[in-house]
């Protein structure tokens, strides 16, 4: 396994871990004893191959589902007895790979859910700055059904940002999308990250990954494989043999 | 908010017509179907705010009715207190039961669901049966003081019917007149109730609300606390519903076992489906279009009037029709076809990439 290098790692507070997490589904083991480390504004690139169990672990750190064995720890506590709008509450958002909006709700309805739910009264203000953030101001009144794939993308984003994220989990962001709207959605989230944000990224799109991340972390058959900077994961061997068939992008 | 001014707007001026009617009508018979209309238009909009807005669906909301109504009933029947109390004490008790029914609930869904609230309604029933010496079984409680009988609320609607009831009212018998009276303090306190409906299904809870009918597992990525608005859902539907009770049997000065009867439940779900579900005046609207059909136009009909079940087959022609060529209803395709007339016309979703995009302004915001 490469090991995590970098000076950029090393100083900053864990905000996200999982720590040997294992995750069966009957006889069958998706994530076997897996350690992960989000570090406070770093971003993390989580790659695999369809089946690896990027999904599995995705969720797990999303409190979207509960680990088998091991912990996960929200900056510094255990996330496995909270309920998904504690975890929420405590400062991490996630987005989805199939997008999932409100669909007969306009956009800045789709906003305003996680804004009405933090509590703030005064909604209409924070509402175009997020849209203006993710490049959907210009259809805040549109209804979500009528947007394209790419600007459902957006949508899932300023609604995880509407929760007021310190740690962003992002599922294939890219998926999907034309090169036009990668390049977009790219500098948003670039953007986000240079606000600070802890983000974790899971994509296919290594190349568009390698751009974003400082740190990724390759997964195969549940485990870990390669932990590193980019250049590390993308030269390591049993990343080219297990994931990428010997041919990179 | 525009959605909420848009949606409350229509119902303000229908509860001016409504007030208006009977000057313009004069005819006590569609005084009292319209009463019942305004009725199961607040309740088939109770219903809504459960099942088309969370997408819990019920099919024992008569459960909510029938609390409502037998308490109203028993407190009538049993203390020497102003009846007219009841509007609160129904609504009060179908709410509790809304919060009891709704916390397990939460553990089922779909066809589940369904089930355990139509189960929930058919057990109410028999425990009208169970204690038929307070409820009176089949025979039901019946003599009780009716709403314009009632000292205070029953003078307020006497005095509005005197300034809005026109020649009609004044013309009218004693049992007529007591109908006018009813008529207005029912539209007022239903008209309120469902104005309260949207002001809340169509503020910013309503908006949260809708987002869990619509997307549960993205509603909890957005921080909703589910099961939290799943059961205030129940709670208020269920109130909302136990008011309608109360004053059912606070106009007919009677309760009985067709409070809690399957048939009302279901009625209700056609009312909102023929209306459109999901936006509370949809199916206050298809309300007014069964209650009408079923009391007031098809009885015009003599082959209708000759044979009842004809009625039955036109309102399973009408849902048949509306499910299969408007699946948001009467009103919801209405609405839709109004709203994309007036929509100014937008860039084509694919273009709305190429204006917008400012993340360094909202990084620089955050820092």
């Amino acid at each position: 396994m490469t090991s995590s290098a970098g000076p950029i790692t090393d100083e900053r507070r864990i905000v996200l871990e999982a720590q040997s997490v294992t995750r069966q589904f009957g006889g069958l083991t998706a994530v076997n004893r897996v350690d992960l480390q989000l570090r406070e504004g770093e971003s993390l690139g989580l790659i695999g191959a369809n089946g690896a169990g990027k999904t599995t672990l995705f969720n797990m750190l999303s409190g979207f589902d509960r680990p088998s064995e091991g912990d996960i720890q929200l900056h510094g506590r255990s996330m496995l007895g909270s309920s998904r709008h504690e975890i929420v509450r405590s400062g991490l958002a996630r987005t989805f790979q199939i997008v999932r909006p409100f669909a007969a709700l306009t956009v800045t309805d789709n906003v305003r859910v996680p804004l009405t739910v933090r509590g703030l009264r005064n909604s209409d203000l924070e509402i175009p700055r997020i849209l203006n953030a993710v490049g959907l101001a210009h259809l805040a009144n549109v209804p979500a059904s009528l947007l394209s794939e790419g600007d459902l993308k957006r949508l899932e984003l300023a609604r995880a940002l509407g929760t007021n994220p310190n740690v962003l989990l992002l599922d294939e962001p890219f998926a999907g999308l034309s090169p036009n709207e990668i390049q977009r959605l790219c500098e948003t989230i670039s953007a986000l990250h240079a606000s600070g944000m802890s983000l974790l990224i899971v994509e296919h799109k290594i190349g568009t990954l390698a751009k974003l991340c400082q740190r990724i972390v390759a997964l195969h058959r549940g485990t870990v494989i390669a932990d590193g900077s980019p250049q590390e994961v993308i030269s390591s061997p049993q990343v080219v043999e297990a994931y990428l068939g010997g041919a990179l992008e | 908010m525009t959605t909420l001014r848009r949606r409350v707007l229509p119902a303000v001026l229908a509860l001016a017509l409504l007030l208006a009617l009977p000057a313009l009508v004069g005819d006590a018979v569609l005084i009292r179907v319209l009463t019942t209309a305004c009725l199961f238009a607040v309740l088939a909009a109770s219903w809504d705010l459960l099942s088309g807005f969370t997408g819990q669906v019920t099919f024992g909301h008569a459960a909510f009715v029938g609390i409502g109504g037998y308490a109203t009933a028993l407190f009538a029947s049993e203390t020497t207190a102003n009846p007219a109390l009841a509007l609160l004490i129904g609504p009060v008790c179908a709410a509790l039961f809304g919060l009891v029914i709704g916390i397990p609930a939460l553990r089922l869904q779909g066809p589940y669901l369904a089930l355990a609230t139509l189960a929930a309604a058919s057990a109410l029933y028999q425990l009208i049966f169970v204690f038929k010496d307070k409820t009176r079984g089949e025979d039901g409680i019946s003599g009780l003081t009716t709403l314009d009988e009632t000292a205070v609320i029953g003078d307020i609607g006497r005095f509005i019917a005197n300034i809005l009831g026109g020649q009609g009212f004044e013309s009218a018998r004693p049992l007529a007149r007591a109908a006018y009276t009813n008529y207005f303090l029912v539209v007022l306190i239903a008209g309120a109730v469902l104005l309260l409906m949207c002001w809340f299904g169509y503020g910013r809870h309503g908006v949260v609300l809708r987002s869990i009918g619509q997307e549960e597992t993205a509603a909890q990525a957005a921080g909703v606390p589910i099961a939290r608005y799943k059961v205030a859902a129940f709670t208020i539907s269920g109130g909302c519903a136990g008011l309608i009770g109360a004053l059912m049997v606070l106009t007919r000065g009677s309760a009985s076992t067709d409070l809690l009867a399957l048939d009302l439940s279901l009625i209700v779900i056609v009312m909102a489906a023929i209306g459109g579900t999901g936006s509370l005046i949809g199916p206050a609207g298809g309300a007014f279009v069964i209650i009408l059909l079923q009391d007031h136009i098809l009885e015009l009909i003599p082959m209708v009037e000759a044979e009842p079940a004809y009625k039955q087959l036109t309102f399973a022609l009408l849902l048949i029709l509306v499910l299969r060529f408007l699946p948001h209803g009467l009103f919801g395709s209405l609405q839709e076809t109004i709203l994309a007339r007036k929509r100014s016309p937008v860039e084509s979703p694919l273009d709305s990439a190429s204006v917008g995009d400012s993340p360094s302004e909202f990084a620089k915001e955050v820092q």
